[in-house]
């Protein structure tokens, strides 16, 4: 992974240096509250309903078992002893006190991590594909660009203040596990014909109150124009993005208003005029940062584990989450591993300091000391050993943190709701729990098969309900909290927004509603390998409305 | 007890120093963690006194963005009218979560 070099050490040292003035003056009544807003919210630190919460960046979702020990550490130190991962693959403590954020600033950044623009109208983490590095399906590895993104957009001057927050997401795969065309940026590494390695470019991709699939804007950037193209639309964006209305200042805006071509003909022309400029990037240059992300050195082994062939037969629960929780890798006798956060009932994300410490034992051992954060708030080990899968799967038992549930109903995205966020309107945790518990069954979430279930605690949509097969929206209706039902939504290559099914249901009719959705398709599919999303997409919502609903 | 009416408000804020919700108070603290403690008013006029004074208490960097609740009291247990105010003064609602 990217190592800090000297630059970065002093950037972040002084940040937090700089930082932790700041919240002296603050505390010494120099600052008002009006004054420190802003400069906490760049530093990550938000005031939500319980206490103040800090984000910390993971870039792309990439980090060490070091790292993640200090994770463990603050938690245990700090705040209560959790943490909760994010959709943009960051971590997010829940009750640090202002008064020790300077301090846990300072751990982190002994370990090359900080929670610089993990909030404000600037370029937010970068996030990548989960797998990024050791998938078989990928092309390239995409973090090398992701961190030059990332470099690139760390305190750049003019795109401090943009319009509205911008989100960048890469994918070096053709199967999209980044939600790419749900960003305003997405990046596919792709190759042109001749061979030579670029990106196919979207834009305006977004959720929140007005979701939108992104826009393509270009087939192939040739690699070392990737930040000459960027810059060129951040710019465009910066200039014609409106500022009157906050709801309305996202790019996606600026792309349903003024167009594809018109914006892509402003782009390509400040393109053209910038691209032989300092942003081109030096082949070498990027060559070194690829070097950082090289693969572990790992030995060559057989194709077929018979290690792990033998106690798929011994072991149904090990098989049964073989059949989940494993990735195939790019290197034979090699797989990733799926650690779920979202054990049967309990709270998508969150991982206990101890959890955290297990994890960083079981990398340090089995996987070469790498860790990724998922979108869908799970933990990766990216390079384990298919031989050594069972003794991975026994240690992950022993922490509670074997369920074998990845990618199948109860492996939900849940937002904090209004457990914990002070822009929350209802509760999504505890919506996640009860259809955990309710379709959780091993044999019940087996016969199901891969379904997304996506729930936001209100139209800002960070638990991504637009996306989600099954999309649940918590809304508030005079005081009392309704669900509305979204249904045939999805966040890969095959990107599409959920449509509303009809009326919302309250706390109660909720799970029974998502499980007559469930019915209906177990009902219906031709076969039962058809998943509910392609099922859906050829039934299309009538069977379910009718059965939610009752037919006119 | 009579059952205060409902328009009846107490004042809320984050304490500047860690964050936790807190409660205008009679106590001599003048800001309690327990919203059972929190000082009922039932006549707005009153409320906004206690807004005023929670106001000084921002300067004096005890608290930040103190705002009044509605609340009913019931057998003298004060419960705010809306969810996300039982929420901030109960703590989450999710099972396992510690409520401090």
């Amino acid at each position: 992974m990217y190592v800090y070099d000297d630059f970065d050490h002093a950037f972040v040292s002084a940040r937090v240096a700089q930082f932790r003035d700041q919240v002296e003056r603050r505390l010494s009544g120099e600052l008002s509250e009006e004054q420190f807003r802003p400069l906490r919210l760049m530093n990550g630190v938000y005031l939500q309903l319980h206490a103040y919460m800090l984000r910390i960046a993971i870039p792309y979702g990439t980090l060490n078992s070091r790292q993640m020990r200090k994770l463990a550490h603050i938690g245990r130190t700090y705040d209560r002893g959790f943490g909760h991962f994010t959709t943009r693959q960051n971590l997010q403590f829940n009750w640090p006190a202002l008064k020790d954020i300077p301090d846990i600033l300072a751990e982190l950044a002994e370990v090359q991590m900080h929670a610089i623009q993990t909030s404000g109208n600037c370029v937010r983490n970068v996030t990548a594909d989960h797998f990024a590095g050791a998938a078989a399906d990928e092309l390239v590895d995409p973090r090398a660009y992701a961190e030059i993104l990332r470099q690139w957009s760390s305190l750049h001057p003019e795109f401090s203040y943009l319009p509205r927050k911008f989100k960048i997401a890469i994918s070096g795969a053709t199967h999209d596990r980044a939600a790419i065309r749900l960003h305003d940026i997405g990046l596919q590494v792709v190759k042109s014909e001749a061979g030579e390695i670029g990106f196919s470019v979207f834009v305006g991709g977004g959720m929140g109150r007005t979701p939108f699939t992104a826009w393509h804007l270009r087939d192939f950037l040739a690699e070392g124009d990737l930040l000459a193209y960027v810059e060129a639309i951040l710019r465009v964006y910066n200039l014609y993005g409106r500022r009157d209305n906050k709801f309305k200042a996202r790019i996606k805006i600026l792309m349903h208003e003024a167009g594809l071509d018109a914006v892509k003909a402003q782009v390509e022309e400040e393109f053209e005029r910038i691209r032989e400029g300092e942003l081109r990037l030096p082949e070498g240059e990027i060559e070194r940062y690829k070097r950082f992300f090289a693969l572990p050195d790992l030995a060559r082994r057989p194709a077929v584990s018979e290690e792990q062939q033998r106690w798929v037969k011994a072991d149904p629960a090990f098989a049964a989450w073989i059949s989940t929780n494993i990735n195939p890798h790019k290197l034979a006798g090699y797989a990733s591993v799926t650690i779920s956060l979202k054990p049967i009932g309990g709270v998508a994300g969150d991982a206990t300091a101890e959890q955290m410490d297990r994890v960083a034992d079981i990398a340090d051992a089995y996987a070469h000391g790498e860790i990724r954060v998922s979108h869908e708030q799970n933990l990766i080990l990216p390079h384990v050993a298919r031989d050594d899968l069972k003794s991975v799967y026994d240690e992950l038992v022993a922490a509670g943190l074997a369920t074998a549930n990845a990618g199948l109903v109860t492996d939900m995205i849940v937002c904090p709701g209004l457990d914990y966020c002070a822009l929350a309107n209802a509760r999504s945790i505890p919506i996640a729990q009860r259809i955990s518990e309710r379709l959780g069954a091993a044999e019940r979430q087996a016969e199901i098969g891969p379904l997304q279930i996506k729930i936001s605690g209100c139209i800002n949509a960070c638990g991504h309900h637009h996306v989600g097969h099954i999309g649940i929206l918590g809304v508030d209706r005079k005081g009392v909290e309704y669900y509305q039902l979204t249904l045939g939504g999805s966040a890969d290559e095959n990107a599409a927004v959920g449509g509303i099914v009809g009326p919302s249901f309250d706390e109660n009719e909720i799970v029974d509603a998502v499980e007559t959705v469930v019915d209906v398709y177990l009902r219906s599919r031709l076969r039962p390998d058809e998943t509910f999303i392609a099922a859906y997409r050829r039934l299309g919502e009538t069977p379910f409305k009718e059965a939610l609903y009752g037919a006119d | 007890m009579a059952r205060v009416p409902k328009s009846s408000q107490i004042i809320t804020a984050n304490r500047l120093i860690d964050g936790r919700v807190v409660f205008y108070s009679a106590g001599a603290a003048r800001w309690a963690r327990d919203v059972q403690q929190a000082e009922v008013f039932a006549d707005p006029t009153a409320a906004e006194a206690a807004l005023k004074q929670a106001e000084q208490d921002v300067a004096l960097r005890l608290v930040v963005d103190p705002y009044p609740i509605g609340v009913s009291v019931d057998e003298g247990l004060i419960l705010p009218s809306l969810l996300r105010e039982r929420i901030r003064a109960a703590g989450p609602t999710v099972a396992g979560a510690v409520v401090a």
